[in-house]
């Protein structure tokens, strides 16, 4: 695993890309319209090839993972990943319940080992906290719930 | 609450009336939840300060509770698309539509998401004419002075509006073609900005909705409107025909449901609009308004009549 | 006069004062959830006032847009996530300070600054709306330009890092801005054929992400809650007077930043979404010790709070006097005039004096109530994140964040959006680029282009239309402005390097 960082080149390299990709999507603009994007994507492009060259030539060199254990960011990651998808089958609820719950129990795990209890603790409180924001938003707020198949 | 039940049955009433048959027995069992009312638009513009004065009328009339939501973004598409592809054709579902942004946006637009004709219209309750506005200090009297610059200094003459390709823009594109002019139109994000535009002087005139004519009047002079009759909130100002160029146009303000959503639904909405029309009519029109209830096949020709009014403008913007 | 002394005992009445305190309440509480805006929480809070005369319904919005702006405050203390845009400022030294176990320090001060600034922008709104008035409508579209290119300078000085990384932050946050429709010549721009791109990457939702999802799969990674349990003091024995005399023994930083506030507050369309930082930045180059900015320094906090404040009441000016909104929420407010059938203009403070004045003292007596809601509120809420275990925090503010984000445009692509900002920021935090630059270049990347380019058009006649953006003497001044802070920003900087100083330099704001 990687432990450390050329933090030069690496923003270097996204200014790259994030040029790139939106220089190939600007299609055809009017020239009111597409000055100023070129502009900025021309004062990008400049930026990263700066940086490109800093990371050569003068590296700031950082740890990759300052906060600790990246399994559980992944983990995280992975998890709103699985929500966007499941939001869309399954429902806002059923999946953000779920999100809840797999959250607070793998987390729990930090500092409890797991245990019947624990998980009945973490399944209420995900009902509870979930359908609890979902009700105030709802209903006092009146915001429209989600528009997927199911609540 | 006996207000509101003796409201409602006059309502139902005139919905039977209007419609003959089986719209009593429809009527009944509609609506039976709460209306969702969606304004495509921030809050505090103009669809959301008239949708706040229709809701609790709207309210007594329907019998349910109606809930105004935002869904702002891209001039109105990104709501107007989700509507057509996710909305309920019951007729629980209604959304704010806007003219000529619903005709303009999938013309000049590849990705607007969403068709013109997508839609089932209830009705147009209100119009708002576009008017013609220059600082009380300027040296325009009337509008063939404004023109006479504008013939002799071609791109000098300023006109600030809210948007491209919105109803200021096409307005002043349709004056240049019948005047024979060339001014440069400066487009504004919403009407908001515009008082500061014109009072600080960044902008020579404005073509703007007849209601920021009224809210103005102390410190702006109006030239013309381009509605077909003169607006009651601004008696003596002519109305461009009147003056003797053919500039007509501005927005009307409707509601939509999806398509598909039963006709005596659409029916019960129309009643419901156009009793609550009446109401607050008393307020919007001192306030530059003109209400209308245009529904069913009217409506379309509204749509059909802008359509050839502007489509050419607006097809040259697509290349 | 004699129309504010007839307004006094109409605000006094025991159905106003409880309007007033409900109103703070619940503004303070939506402006706490992250993604609910003042411009939202008055949306929605709205139809409660329709039964109310329009005094009433007026001071009801208006505590709630105090109470909201303040209420933004808290969760960027304890949880570095700015509630509303306006308190962006407030997270950079906010968070640090609750890290290190002030958190309460914080909230008091933060409580004292909002009050101060709410009172000084009542009274400003009071005294000198007519001339202000005047002032802002000499904004056109060159002096805005000036505005916004003046506020992409912060950037400079918010990224003391590395500036390079910070341009870039600021480029992605000015890109990100284009989406969407183009202000000057309709086009939809980098839509991707997605049609619910045609919105854009709306602030807040940028904002949300941005400051939130890193702040959370950081307290994930280091499995455990990022505030403590303050060690040297206990939560009873806290004490507010030390704390109140710590922030007004700074007078010149808090009324800097008030009239800071004050100034930005009138410029429409600049809105209150940058006076803060602006605030923020005055006060540190002011001060004697900047190195201790952004590493829990109370007169940051202060600075940013205050200014913050001012705006409310600041934006009413050129509302009221010439129906120009200010800021977004004050569209809201604009509504609700029509609705009650009042036109903005000098009739309000004449014909209808009784009323304006009223509502004006209301906002002021808002303002004072937000002292005792928000220090007990603040307390309640602070408690409750502190013994909340951070397994169950982590997922909560993640739901709310999601509700939060969805309810602002009712808009699920917003919350594909923010996730996805929200995961890459947590990379781009890693390699040092920060959030701040980049809400920063999508704030101001609209401002910019649009006073640009309707710059160029009006000086379509003209043989070189760019002339026209330094046509007057507001330009000017604001482009020698400019001009200031570039090199205030960038002198020290280039200096320290001849000198071959390799230290890392003063931290910057809003980092870890």
């Amino acid at each position: 695993m990687i432990q450390r960082i050329n933090s030069d080149l690496a923003a270097g390299a996204l200014g790259l890309v994030v040029f790139a990709v939106f220089w190939f999507n600007r299609g055809t603009l009017s020239p009111l319209s597409g000055m100023f994007p070129d502009a900025v994507l021309m004062v990008m492009l400049a930026v990263s090839g700066a940086l490109l060259v800093k990371g050569v030539l003068r590296a700031d060199i950082r740890p990759a993972f300052p906060d600790g254990n990246a399994g559980r960011v992944a983990l995280m990651i992975a998890g709103l990943g699985l929500w966007w998808l499941g939001i869309r089958y399954v429902g806002f609820l059923v999946t953000s319940t779920t999100l809840f719950f797999a959250i607070a129990l793998s987390l729990s795990r930090t500092v409890e080992t797991l245990s019947t209890r624990r998980a009945l603790v973490c399944a209420a409180a995900a009902v509870i906290v979930v359908g609890g924001f979902y009700l105030v938003f709802t209903q006092i707020l009146y915001i429209r719930p989600f528009r997927t198949p199911l609540p | 609450m006996t207000r509101s039940t003796s409201r409602l049955a006059a309502a139902f009433a005139a919905g039977a009336a209007a419609t003959a048959l089986s719209v009593g027995a429809a009527a009944a069992d509609f609506p039976e939840r709460p209306i969702d009312y969606v304004i495509p638009f921030d809050p505090g513009g103009e669809s959301d300060v008239t949708a706040r004065m229709q809701e609790p009328h709207l309210e007594e009339m329907l019998g349910v509770s109606v809930n105004v939501s935002h869904q702002p973004g891209g001039g109105g598409a990104v709501a107007w698309s989700e509507f057509q592809n996710n909305a309920e054709p019951d007729g629980h579902e209604i959304i704010g539509i806007n003219i000529p942004h619903i005709v303009g946006q999938p013309i000049q637009r590849d990705d607007a998401g969403y068709a013109t004709d997508g839609f089932e219209i209830v009705t147009w309750f209100h119009f708002t004419p576009n008017t013609l506005i220059v600082p009380a200090d300027s040296p325009y009297e009337t509008v063939d002075d404004l023109v006479a610059f504008a013939q002799e200094n071609p791109q000098a003459l300023t006109i600030g509006g809210s948007g491209t390709f919105s109803g200021n823009h096409l307005e002043v594109l349709r004056m240049e073609e019948v005047a024979d002019i060339d001014v440069t139109y400066i487009p504004f994000t919403g009407t908001g900005p515009l008082p500061a535009a014109i009072l600080g002087g960044h902008v020579g005139a404005l073509m703007t909705n007849s209601m920021l004519g009224v809210q103005m009047e102390d410190e702006i002079r109006t030239l013309a409107v381009a509605s077909e009759e003169r607006v009651p909130a601004l008696p003596d100002v002519p109305t461009f025909k009147e003056l003797g160029y053919d500039i007509v146009g501005g927005t009307y303000r409707g509601i939509a449901v999806p398509e598909g959503t039963p006709q005596e639904r659409i029916d019960t909405l129309r009643e419901a609009f156009s009793e609550v029309n009446e109401i607050i009519g008393e307020d919007q029109v001192p306030l530059g308004f003109i209400m209308t209830d245009y529904g069913g096949d009217e409506a379309w020709e509204i749509v059909d009549q802008v359509y050839n009014n502007y489509s050419a403008f607006l097809e040259d913007a697509d290349d | 006069m004699d129309m504010l002394l007839a307004a006094i005992p109409q605000i006094l009445q025991p159905h106003m004062l409880i309007t007033i305190f409900a109103g703070v309440a619940a503004g303070l509480l939506i402006g706490s959830l992250p993604g609910l805006t003042a411009t939202m929480a008055l949306a929605v809070l709205l139809p409660f006032t329709f039964g109310m005369d329009a005094l009433q319904g007026l001071a009801a919005l208006g505590a709630i847009y105090m109470g909201t702006i303040y209420g933004g405050a808290f969760t960027a203390i304890l949880i570095n996530t700015p509630g509303t845009p306006s308190s962006i400022a407030t997270t950079f030294d906010g968070y640090p300070m609750a890290k290190q176990g002030r958190a309460l320090e914080a909230i008091s001060a933060a409580t004292i600054a909002s009050v101060i600034g709410g009172i000084i922008g009542v009274t400003a709104l009071l005294v000198l709306a007519p001339p202000l008035a005047r002032l802002a409508v000499a904004f056109g579209p060159a002096e805005m330009f000036w505005v916004a290119v003046l506020g992409l300078t912060l950037i400079a000085s918010l990224s003391s890092d590395s500036l390079l990384k910070g341009a870039l932050g600021g480029c992605i946050g000015l890109i990100l801005g284009t989406i969407g429709v183009s202000p000057v010549g309709g086009e939809t721009r980098f839509t991707f054929g997605i049609p619910a791109m045609q919105g854009g990457v709306s602030l807040i939702v940028a904002l949300i992400g941005l400051f939130v999802i890193p702040e959370i799969l950081s307290m994930a990674a280091r499995g455990r809650a990022a505030l403590s349990a303050p060690s040297d003091m206990s939560l009873e024995r806290f004490n507010f007077l030390p704390v109140l005399r710590k922030v007004i023994s700074k007078p010149v930083n808090i009324i800097r930043s008030c009239v800071i506030g004050q100034v930005v507050a009138i410029i429409p369309g600049a809105g209150g979404n940058i006076t803060s930082l602006i605030a923020y930045n005055e006060s540190r180059r002011a001060s004697k010790e900047p190195e201790s900015y952004g590493k829990g320094n109370v007169d940051g906090l202060v600075a940013s709070e205050s200014s913050n404040n001012v705006m409310v009441a600041g934006s009413m000016i050129p509302l009221l006097t010439l129906g120009i909104p200010g800021a977004p929420p004050d569209a809201v407010i604009l509504g609700v005039l029509m609705l009650h059938g009042l036109r903005p203009g000098i009739e309000l403070f004449t014909e209808s004096g009784v009323l304006t004045n009223g509502f004006i003292l209301s906002m002021g007596l808002a303002a004072l109530m937000m002292l005792p809601v928000g220090l007990l509120g603040g307390r309640l809420v602070y408690r409750s994140i502190l013994k909340t275990p951070h397994y169950f925090l982590i997922p909560t503010i993640l739901i709310v964040t999601i509700l939060g984000t969805y309810a602002l445009r009712n808009n699920v692509t917003d919350v594909l959006i923010m996730l996805g900002m929200g995961v890459a920021g947590y990379f781009l935090r890693i390699i040092g680029i920060y959030a701040a630059p980049i809400v920063l270049g999508l704030i101001l990347g609209t401002i910019a282009e649009q006073g640009y380019t309707q710059t160029i058009l009006g000086g379509m006649a003209d043989a070189v239309p760019q002339l026209r953006l330094l046509d007057n003497v507001l330009s000017q001044i604001l482009f020698a402005l400019v001009l200031l802070a570039l090199l205030s920003a960038l002198l020290p900087r280039l200096l320290s390097r001849k000198q071959g100083i390799t230290g890392s330099g003063p931290t910057p704001p809003g980092n870890e």
